[in-house]
């Protein structure tokens, strides 16, 4: 507890507080306000972008990844320590520990690097919108996941022309660019049907997100014609620009990345707004919210219909990434994750999300490596016990569950929480 | 003319009558207080005012326009504000923007104008933020503008909540038990803030109070309510009222009848 919260106020009663709702936040002066981790990283995305462009061109080399993932880890852990953000600074020092790690220990071909590069973009682009949606607006939607899938089968109809294309895609065509908004802009159109549901309240709510993500996935199946059903839709197209082909994972991050930043850059417009204000309120309290003059169902409306339709720009991408849109990558597992990315960031702010998707996809390669990993320590210290690549079946799940167990025991507002346990 | 005019309201839930041909009046600058035995049906009165009821008939006319069965925001935007019984400030914000929040029409809650046209709704917040911390100083609880709601004492919250009350530039100011679960040394702190928004900001206050004490030190007019408006007069009379006796008693019907 600060210390002015101690000194005798005329309208004290000494109300008990709560432990873990201790207020921390002091206005930062100077430098310290104008050199914000999120700048930081901002800079660092817009660094990455220029300097592996010349690379992008041929190949480039996973060194280099290695040494702007360092650079950038040693910047940020290093304003984080000044600012005493410990949950940033030890998410940096994750970050720049494992990206050592990778490159020289387990060393992960630059392709590899790309593709998680393109992979966490992606999800930086869901968990934000997720964001906007739970973290803000107190809306606890597992049906983004839907949403995503919605946009990736919107584009891979509206651009797909090769192989197997399905019926539906002679009807609905569009070139690569435009679909990607249209894409967004059906799944916009999803929620917005779907809306009715925002009348339910609490639990009532995510069960009806649920039953949304659950129909979608299965209209997406059924409508053949349309979809090709289990069929998938394959050879979904890579970006072209002016006969410049994104066909790599190296060449399509670069093009993931900016749209990404730009993903994520309105939606902190919006968040950090007078109108982000208004969905806090909505999130603290809804009575209070409509007292105070909110009409808090459009609002809630409105940012449905705008995070359904990031989520399904998000879908746009990865499925041109990935080039199948198969109807089980959008399923529960993945909402779920989608809500992990959030939470682990930190739920109502911004740059946690994105946080969020970046250590998620980390600790994702992280426990898909346990036992390169427990090998490698082995080398150094002969006691540590070896588990056998062979046997690891069960043991990514099951540290994936540790993790997010001691997380939310020692750590439950996420990497940059804004309340800080003391 | 008063600014808000309730005439006739009729409200029950199920068969049970709560509100019968209730009518009242508030005028800008004075207090009007509610009073009544629990269950008398002063909170749903100020429930159906404030958009959160619907009543079954009568009219309530804000500033000459009909507001009965419109939504609580819209009798917001109407001019009326209220505060809820329990201390409702907002958590996980800070105090200033539990009170910026309440300031009416802002541009910057537009999505257009939050992306498109940063530096007016940049100019108009800092604005807002200026007149916010107005309040808070007035109120003197400046300090806690960049502290969270939540780690505010329950005194220092309902200090908030006025402020936040105030910064709606709203004309009715609904009160619903503000010194419900506050210490007694604070009362009269709290009833010469209430004072202050009727004499000083000229706002019509309407108060829903079980303390008669303070009723009867603050009011400009009482209205006591028992299911109907068993007496109404400034306090003075009402204080010296049988009438008044027998509503909180229990022998109103049978007075009326």
């Amino acid at each position: 507890m600060s210390t002015d919260a101690q000194e005798p106020q005329a309208l004290s009663d000494g109300a008990e507080l709560d432990d873990d709702q201790v207020e921390v936040t002091e206005p930062l002066e100077g430098w310290r306000a104008v050199v914000t981790p999120g700048r930081v990283l901002i800079g660092f995305g817009a660094f990455l972008l220029i300097a592996l462009a010349p690379f992008a061109t041929g190949h480039f080399t996973g060194v280099h990844v290695t040494t702007l993932h360092a650079i950038a880890s040693v910047a940020v852990l290093a304003i984080a320590a000044v600012q005493r953000r410990y949950g940033l600074g030890g998410f940096a020092l994750f970050i720049l520990v494992l990206s050592l790690l990778w490159r020289f220990e387990l060393g992960l071909s630059d392709e590899y690097m790309a593709h998680l590069i393109v992979v966490a973009s992606v999800f930086s682009i869901l968990a934000s919108s997720l964001n906007m949606s739970v973290g803000y607006t107190g809306l606890m939607s597992l049906s983004h996941a839907g949403f995503m899938g919605v946009g990736a089968y919107a584009f891979a109809i509206l651009t797909t022309e090769t192989l197997n294309p399905p019926p539906g895609a002679e009807v609905f065509s569009l070139p690569y660019w435009p679909s990607i908004v249209v894409a967004g802009l059906v799944a916009s159109v999803v929620a917005f049907i779907v809306s009715p549901i925002l009348r339910l309240r609490g639990h009532f709510f995510v069960l009806a997100t649920v039953t949304v993500m659950l129909s979608l996935s299965q209209v997406i199946l059924a409508w053949r014609w349309m979809t090709n059903g289990s069929l998938a839709i394959r050879e979904v197209p890579r970006p072209v620009i002016f006969g410049y082909s994104f066909d790599t994972a190296e060449k399509f991050m670069l093009f993931s990345i900016p749209v990404a930043i730009i993903c994520i850059f309105i939606i902190r417009q919006l968040v950090e707004s007078p109108y982000g204000r208004v969905l806090t309120t909505i999130r603290a309290n809804p009575p209070v919210a409509e007292s105070i003059g909110k009409n808090v169902g459009f609002v809630r409306l409105r940012v449905y219909v705008i995070t359904a339709f990031f989520a399904g720009v998000a879908g746009a991408v990865y499925v041109s990434y990935v080039s199948v849109a198969a109807h089980s990558q959008y399923l529960v597992e993945f909402s779920t994750f989608l809500l992990i990315m959030v939470v682990l960031g930190g739920s109502g702010r911004w740059l946690g999300a994105v946080l969020g998707a970046l250590a998620y996809v980390t600790i994702s390669e992280v426990v898909r490596y346990v036992p390169e990993l427990t090998e490698w320590v082995h080398s150094y210290i002969s006691l540590f016990p070896v588990i056998p690549g062979e046997k690891t079946g069960g043991i990514t799940t099951m540290t994936w569950g540790a993790l997010l167990f001691f997380l939310m025991l020692f750590r439950p507002q996420g990497i940059i929480g804004r309340y800080r346990l003391e | 003319m008063a600014i808000l005019e309730v005439r006739n309201v009729y409200k029950s839930f199920g068969g049970n009558l709560v509100l019968e041909d209730v009518s009242m009046d508030a005028e800008l600058g004075q207090v009007t207080s509610l009073i009544g035995p629990n269950g008398a049906g002063k909170s749903t009165l100020l429930n159906i005012v404030s958009g959160f009821l619907k009543a079954d008939s009568g009219s309530v006319v804000m500033d000459g326009r009909e507001i009965i069965g419109a939504p609580p925001f819209k009798c917001f935007k109407a001019g009326i504000a209220r505060t809820f019984q329990d201390s409702q400030v907002l958590f996980y914000m800070n105090g200033l923007d539990n009170v910026v929040v309440s300031s009416p029409g802002q541009r910057g809650e537009l999505e257009y104008n939050a992306l498109l046209r940063p530096g007016m709704v940049a100019a108009e917040e800092s604005e807002r933020r200026a007149e916010a911390m107005g309040h808070l100083t007035e109120l003197n609880i400046q300090s806690k503008a960049a502290s969270l709601s939540q780690a505010l004492s329950y005194g220092q919250q309902k200090l908030l909540e006025f402020a936040r009350m105030l910064n709606s530039r709203a004309q009715v100011f609904l009160l619903d038990e503000p010194m419900a679960g506050i210490h007694p040394d604070l009362i009269a702190g709290l009833s010469e803030m209430i004072r202050s928004a009727a004499v000083d900001h000229g706002k019509a206050v309407i108060l829903v109070e079980h303390n008669l004490k303070v009723v009867m030190d603050v009011s400009d007019y009482v209205v006591v309510v028992r299911g109907e408006v068993v007496v109404e007069g400034p306090p003075s009379e009402v204080e010296n009222d049988e009438r008044l006796t027998s509503a909180f008693l229990g022998f109103v019907s049978n007075a009326a009848t």
